[in-house]
């Protein structure tokens, strides 16, 4: 049995104790984190995840409660075993990365070393290895000012490493990064746990980040909501088998990263009282969708692509089902793209009679869509309606009402569920015709 | 820590706030200044006055007088009994007489001294041209006048009368008449030829050696006598004997030490008026440290979560402070002794102008400006240890999360 690195034991931490702004940081927590695991404490802002990292980090000393690092409190440290203990067991790395501007890349990283008092051509050689390994060593003579975000952060991680720590603290790393340098950083983290056997400890509100873990703590007012095991990695910490199984409700959690378990429930629920597929089909329909759009496919290529079997990757949609959605896509889109030009030129100003042929074709697909007829005397009133909406001068329950209404009473008159179908197609239109 | 890694650490300074920096420094520089000059002007006049006395001899020498009452007189038993003190090294008496002096056919009263070579020594009697006479037989002739003799001769330049022949005759009391009686005019025989001139403006005397002068004058008693102690702590047990004896003794070291304690005090007091200038300035230091402190808040708190202890955060905060005071002294020093030679240079200007002599208005002994080192840097230091106190007892989490 592996004894975890860390152990947290009903840890309470409440700011301002016994003042009119008294604040519950975090409200008897534990956990138990074993060498070598990669841990994600993920939550919304104020859930408490940063004050477990800050805790754990021995600079955010407990209300009540215990926290075990090595089986050593931190907390009864004096000076010397402190500063041994930030020298040599833990390193952290920041959101704002934290690099000290007025020096150079290299005497960032060596910063640990140089209050260690290491001779500087060592802590030199050291700091460049690191800078080398990360891909930022030709910077490493410039000031840190200097660098991009990417490379400051992984400047950042260079320094945290150079004195070897075992295990490596996250505050948000990847927060103020854009997508590459963020991906660049992350799976640096993910080497770092894997090759240079490091404990990982990482706070994030991105659920992009949390197949990266081996467990990841949901937290949620200041407490431990729940637990989940990342099925995709070999994990280090021994269940026994049964103890957690991936069920939907994990599933969903990624794709709603905030809602609380009774909310996946009622998700789960709703789904399947809705819809016909799962939220797997779901996801995997929507990757061919997103492709489709993009113009990756033709028709036929889509309709194959969606009706593949489920083992083999694809949704399985019924071929009837698919062909449907190909063409109900294609009319979707060239709908859209009306809408969109028609409000171009509206706001260009532009008099074409074009104008009006546009807001006729989007008429008429809305009635073949939406199986219903007009009269003639409807006509112009229908579609001063739909000018008046795709000008933005009404709004989607003005519209509906209008639909709704008799004809007297300056209504189009179709009827509540006629009224509600085709303001929701016209929706959709007016959604894919503004980000198109 | 390493402490070149602490100065290099603590003189980040120069890059990241170049300007606020040497402003901090030209502070404690104005300060320093106002010190040193000040300071400088007490030495300066303090050497004025000093540079008059001769040292050496002079200082480890006693002057012995007649009391007023003439109970006791100084005479050759007195002498030998001076020279027989312990730790006496030599006693050299000065007989005098009135005189006339005749030079170039002129003619005028003067007090005729009679010494020995070592006389000149002991009474730090300096010569403003030509030189003393020796003790050899050779010399016997030659006499010294004094500046304010020269002038009764109408004679401007000392160097004029140098080589030329006077003659004296003594005004010594009638033979068989009592002390203070009818007195006689006695030629003294011999050519003699004046071979020095003292510095001395004030008294008109001529000086002749004691040999010359005893052998044709009967000398029954000294007016003054010097005692050269061998070294200077005997002079006060030497004094206290020979005042015992019942004479009247005044040493020329005690004139010094009393002149120095009086600058000393001048000194105090100009360092007093400099201080507030450099109290000044250490308070807008303090001042530019404790918002370096807030500015710096950050980092502290990433320093001390890689591993600093609050010793190194300390450190950094005084070595900081220790740099900007030492080199704040430095430029005061600069300032100060640059200040002090213009305004000199200045002064004499003007000086010359008005037919005046220049003198050094201002002295920066090496030892003082050593002290302003030292201390500019320790003024440095104190300012520094609130600020560096503060920053080593925040909180590393409260540090870090300060914006």
């Amino acid at each position: 049995m592996i004894e975890p690195i860390i152990r947290v034991k009903n840890l309470k931490i409440v700011y301002n104790e016994g003042q009119a702004n008294e604040y519950y940081a975090l409200r008897d927590e534990s956990l138990e984190i074993y060498p070598n695991e990669y841990i994600i404490l993920f939550g919304p802002s104020g859930c408490g995840k940063s004050t477990l990292l800050y805790s754990l980090l021995g600079i955010l000393p407990p209300s009540s409660g215990e926290v075990l690092v090595k089986n050593e409190n931190p907390y009864k440290y004096n000076v010397k075993d402190m500063v041994r203990f930030q020298r040599s067991v833990v390193g952290i790395i920041y959101q704002s990365f934290n690099l000290i501007p007025s020096l150079t890349v290299i005497d960032n990283v060596a910063l640990p070393l140089i209050f260690a008092g290491i001779p500087k051509a060592e802590r030199d050689r050291r700091a460049m290895v690191l800078l080398k390994r990360f891909g930022v060593d030709q910077q490493a003579y410039k000031l840190s000012t200097n660098l991009s975000g990417g490379q400051s952060q992984r400047v950042a991680v260079a320094r945290s490493l150079v004195n070897d720590p075992e295990i490596l603290f996250a505050d948000e790393p990847v927060g103020n990064l854009d997508s590459l340098s963020s991906d660049q950083v992350m799976n640096t983290l993910e080497e770092i746990n894997t090759k240079d056997k490091k404990t990982v400890i990482l706070v994030t509100h991105d659920a992009k980040l949390l197949p990266y873990a081996h467990r990841v703590y949901y937290l949620r007012d200041g407490q431990v909501e729940r637990e989940v095991i990342n099925p995709e990695k070999v994990q280090i910490k021994q269940t026994d088998p049964g103890t957690s199984i991936l069920s939907e409700i994990e599933k969903l959690a990624r794709i709603y990263p905030y809602a609380s378990a009774q909310e996946l429930r009622v998700k789960s629920i709703v789904n399947y009282l809705t819809q016909d597929i799962g939220f797997d089909q779901v996801e995997r329909l929507e990757k061919c969708v997103g492709m489709y759009i993009d113009g990756k496919f033709t028709d036929a290529g889509f309709v194959d692509m969606l009706t593949k079997k489920f083992d083999a990757g694809g949704p399985e949609i019924g071929g009837k089902d698919a062909n449907l959605f190909s063409t109900r896509i294609d009319t979707i889109l060239k709908e859209a793209r009306e809408i969109r030009v028609y409000r171009d030129n509206f706001k260009a100003r532009v008099a074409s009679p074009r104008q009006a042929d546009r807001i006729a074709e989007i008429r008429n697909d809305l009635m073949r869509e939406c199986h219903f007829t007009l009269h003639p005397e409807q006509i112009p009133r229908m579609d001063e309606l739909l000018k008046f909406r795709i000008r933005g001068f009404i709004q989607q329950e003005d519209m509906r009402r209008r639909l709704e209404a008799n004809f007297e009473n300056d209504g189009i008159g179709i009827g509540s569920d006629g009224a509600r179908e085709v303001s929701r197609y016209l929706e959709k239109l007016l959604g894919q015709g503004m980000y198109l | 820590m390493r402490s070149s890694d602490a100065l290099k650490l603590s003189t980040r300074m120069f890059k990241t706030n170049p300007a606020r920096t040497w402003l901090t420094i030209l502070g404690m520089g104005v300060g320093t200044s106002a010190v040193v000059m000040l300071v400088g002007l007490g030495f300066g006049l303090q050497n004025i006055l000093l540079e008059k006395i001769v040292f050496g001899d002079t200082l480890l020498s006693l002057t012995v007088t007649n009391p007023p009452s003439n109970a006791v007189t100084l005479n050759d038993t007195t002498v030998a009994s001076f020279k027989a003190m312990p730790n006496v090294l030599d006693v050299s008496p000065l007989a005098d007489l009135s005189s006339v002096v005749t030079f170039n056919g002129l003619s005028a009263n003067t007090d005729l001294q009679g010494v020995r070579e070592s006389y000149f020594k002991y009474a730090g009697i300096a010569m403003s041209a030509g030189k003393s006479f020796t003790d050899n037989a050779a010399d016997g002739n030659d006499i010294v006048l004094s500046s304010a003799a020269l002038q009764l001769f109408g004679v401007t330049d000392p160097n004029q009368i140098l080589g030329k022949p006077v003659s004296f005759s003594v005004i010594a009391p009638s033979a068989g008449v009592a002390p203070g009686g009818a007195s006689d005019q006695v030629p003294l025989n011999g050519n003699f030829t004046v071979v020095g001139v003292t510095n001395d403006t004030a008294a008109i005397y001529a000086m002749i050696p004691l040999a010359t002068l005893s052998s044709q004058v009967g000398i029954i008693s000294y007016s003054k006598v010097q005692v050269r102690v061998s070294a200077s702590n005997f002079l006060a047990a030497a004094q206290a004997a020979i005042v015992g004896q019942g004479f009247i003794v005044s040493a020329l070291s005690q004139t010094v030490a009393q002149a120095n304690q009086i600058f000393s005090g001048v000194q105090v007091l100009l360092a007093g008026f400099g201080g507030i200038a450099l109290i000044v300035s250490a308070i807008g230091m303090f001042n530019t440290m404790t918002v370096t402190l807030l500015e710096r808040t950050n980092e502290i708190g990433v320093m001390r979560t890689l591993g600093a202890s609050p010793r190194d955060i300390q450190i950094l905060f005084l070595s900081e402070a220790v740099v900007v005071g030492f080199l704040g002294g430095m430029t005061g020093m600069a300032m100060g002794i640059a200040g002090g030679l213009i305004i000199n240079y200045a002064l004499n200007l003007v000086a010359a102008h008005f037919g005046g002599a220049a003198v050094a208005l201002f002295a920066f002994p090496g030892a003082f400006l050593g002290f302003i080192t030292f201390f500019s840097a320790i003024v440095g230091f104190v300012t520094g240890i609130f600020p560096a106190k503060r920053a080593s007892s925040i909180s590393p989490l409260e540090a870090i999360r300060y914006k």
